[in-house]
């Protein structure tokens, strides 16, 4: 299964509404997702796209932008 | 050797000289300097014989995550060669055990020397196999669990595959040596500090004007705030029992939050200070946490550097395990989708406060005070929804000044009922004093109760004027730091005569205050964990 920025975009707007993903690339540094949402994002990549996220990959680089999330799940899907 | 001593200020100084003067006529040899240094004077102020801790700690974990990266390399050649998807699969599984093991034993050789050094003697103790909890002698070397902690950190972050380990022991060992955070603290990440221990540089006027202003500000807390108020906090607490009148043991519970803010806080200021007269930045360990408007946002100012580690590798890898992944899936299907990705942060919440306390010290009511933070941010978390259509129905706004001081006093309140927990060393006298406050909480003139403790100043609740005048100014500073400003260059930016008066003031302000520490042990309330 292919899966896209929109992909996504979507599921994070599921979690966190009226933030503009496209553009931010902060969404960590500047608090706009808290651990809360990061274990929602965790559990919907799970739910949405089969993917697990481990421990490890919870760092900021990885959550700050859609695109960031984007190539981490990618990234993962591609090594299970 | 005192922070405010002369041992330590000529300590201090020949360091710099060194420091400095090494990285004018060698610069490579610049960092060696604070190795020296940081040996010193943990030789002399943690004594000798314990240096022996640091070193099979540092030891330990160079030695460990040395192991662990040289299976991760072996692992990628092996899954290189190996052919197919299955084969592939499997050297990653075969190396992943051989990885744990090492982390595990890594883990298992420095939490089993902490825990005999600070736990071993009170368990016998609880259960009634000692006659105190100090009787077997132990002595518990300075700042283990702020450079245990660290060096564990770093254990993770290699076997996370984060970066390379070091490959020289003797420049691990400054990471874990450093001498400013092994007084208490702050518990340093190596990828954030290591640069700069390791880095050549010349003086800087700038960052040596705000070192010394941040340690000023360090002392002028410790001094002027913590070493003045703690007479009359043991006075009220020492004796606070069931029958203490609920007024009283209020006035304690509110002189032990200022005060052990101050201690703390001005502590970490002192050695942040120090630290900075070097270059090196530590890990910021405060965020005004008494401007914190829920108790989650209190605990993400608070000892930030102990919440950091705790989040990374004690919360997400707990809140993201197979267990509780499928809790929450679990849930979602009982209950709703808001609770089923609540639970697991909740369970998550609730371990890591337990892990918490059990840092503080194995003692009951050090469990009893983390299980309580824990429980309250797990219930706040898991009623959110329901708070938020409350405020919604009840047209609450939550963006006004009005509301946000309620929530900074509402939260003031929550952190003082775990307070009783934490400076009252009996679960059951803290219940009864809580029960005493709850249910009979009078307003009545306390002071010849507080006259008859032997409470200096019962005219101001034990409020010396000293502290009250610098607590008004920590709160300027701490309202300034809250929107924003960077105070220090705001202080060093004013005119020389307007600056020398703020100086002379808070100067006078210091003298003044001590008078209260004389006779009294300098130590640190967090020095002893």
């Amino acid at each position: 299964m292919d899966i896209t920025l929109d992909d996504v975009i979507e599921m994070l707007e599921d979690i966190q509404e009226d933030v503009n993903y496209e553009e931010c690339t902060t969404l960590i540094d500047d608090g706009v997702l808290d651990s809360f949402d990061i274990l929602a994002i965790v559990s919907a990549a799970d739910d949405e796209f089969d993917v697990t996220i481990p421990a490890k990959e919870i760092i900021p680089e990885n959550f700050n932008s859609a695109k960031a999330l984007h190539a981490l799940i990618c990234r993962l899907a591609e090594d299970e | 050797m005192e922070i405010l001593s002369l041992q330590f200020a000529c300590f201090v100084a020949i360091m710099l000289v060194a420091y400095y003067a090494t990285g004018k006529f060698a610069p490579r040899f610049q960092w060696v300097v604070l190795l020296v240094g940081s040996i010193v004077f943990y030789g002399v102020v943690g004594t000798w014989p314990l240096l022996s801790f640091m070193i099979i700690t540092a030891l330990a974990t160079w030695l460990g995550s040395q192991k662990l990266a040289r299976l991760s390399g072996e692992a990628k050649l092996a899954r290189k060669e190996a052919k197919g998807r299955d084969a592939k699969k499997a050297v990653k599984a075969q190396f992943l055990r051989k990885r744990r093991i090492v982390a595990v034993a890594t883990f298992a050789v420095c939490l089993g020397m902490l825990g005999y050094l600070k736990y071993w003697n009170t368990i016998l103790f609880n259960f009634g196999l000692a006659k105190s909890t100090t009787s077997l002698g132990i002595v518990l070397p300075l700042g283990i669990s702020f450079y245990m902690f660290a060096s564990l950190g770093y254990v993770l972050e290699v076997y996370n595959e984060k970066y390379d380990p070091e490959p020289s022991f003797v420049r691990f060992f400054l990471f874990v040596s450093w001498f400013p955070q092994v007084i208490q603290g702050p518990i340093n990440r190596y990828a954030e500090i290591s640069g700069q221990l390791f880095a050549t540089r010349r003086p800087s006027w700038v960052g040596m004007r705000r070192g010394c202003l941040r340690l000023a500000y360090g002392l002028f807390k410790k001094y002027a705030i913590a070493n003045v108020l703690v007479g009359n906090y043991n006075a009220i607490m020492g004796v606070a029992n069931g029958s203490t009148p609920s007024p009283v043991v209020v006035t304690g519970i509110l002189l032990y939050s200022f005060q052990m803010y101050a201690d703390f806080s001005g502590g970490i200021d002192m050695v942040e200070g120090v630290s900075e007269l070097f270059g090196v930045e530590m890990a910021q360990n405060f965020r005004q946490p008494y401007f914190s408007t829920s108790l989650a946002d209190f605990w993400r100012r608070w000892h930030m550097s102990l919440g950091h580690w705790m989040k990374n590798y004690v919360f997400y890898p707990l809140a993201v395990s197979a267990p509780m992944r499928k809790l929450n899936k679990q849930a979602t299907k009982m209950l709703d989708k808001q609770i089923g990705r609540t639970v697991s942060a909740c369970v998550a919440n609730i371990v890591v406060f337990f892990v918490v306390g059990l840092w503080h010290g194995a003692e009951l009511h050090f469990i009893a005070w983390g299980l309580y933070n824990g429980f309250i941010i797990a219930l706040a978390d898991l009623l959110a929804p329901s708070f938020n259509r409350l405020a919604i129905a009840l047209r609450i706004k939550r963006e006004t000044l009005g509301y946000r001081i309620f929530a900074t006093a509402r939260t003031f309140a929550v952190v003082a009922v775990g307070r009783y927990f934490d400076c009252i060393t009996s679960v059951a006298v803290g219940l009864a004093c809580l029960k005493a406050t709850v249910c009979n909480l009078t307003l009545r003139d306390i002071r010849p109760d507080l006259e008859a403790l032997g409470v200096t100043s019962p005219q101001t609740f034990g409020f010396e004027w000293v502290a009250l005048v610098a607590l008004a100014v920590v709160f300027v500073i701490s309202l300034r730091y809250e929107r924003g400003h960077d105070v220090r260059a705001e202080i060093l930016g004013l005119r020389l005569p307007v600056r020398m008066a703020v100086y002379l003031a808070c100067g006078i302000l210091f003298a003044f205050s001590l008078s209260f520490s004389l006779g009294q042990e300098e130590a640190f309330m967090y020095a002893n964990f």
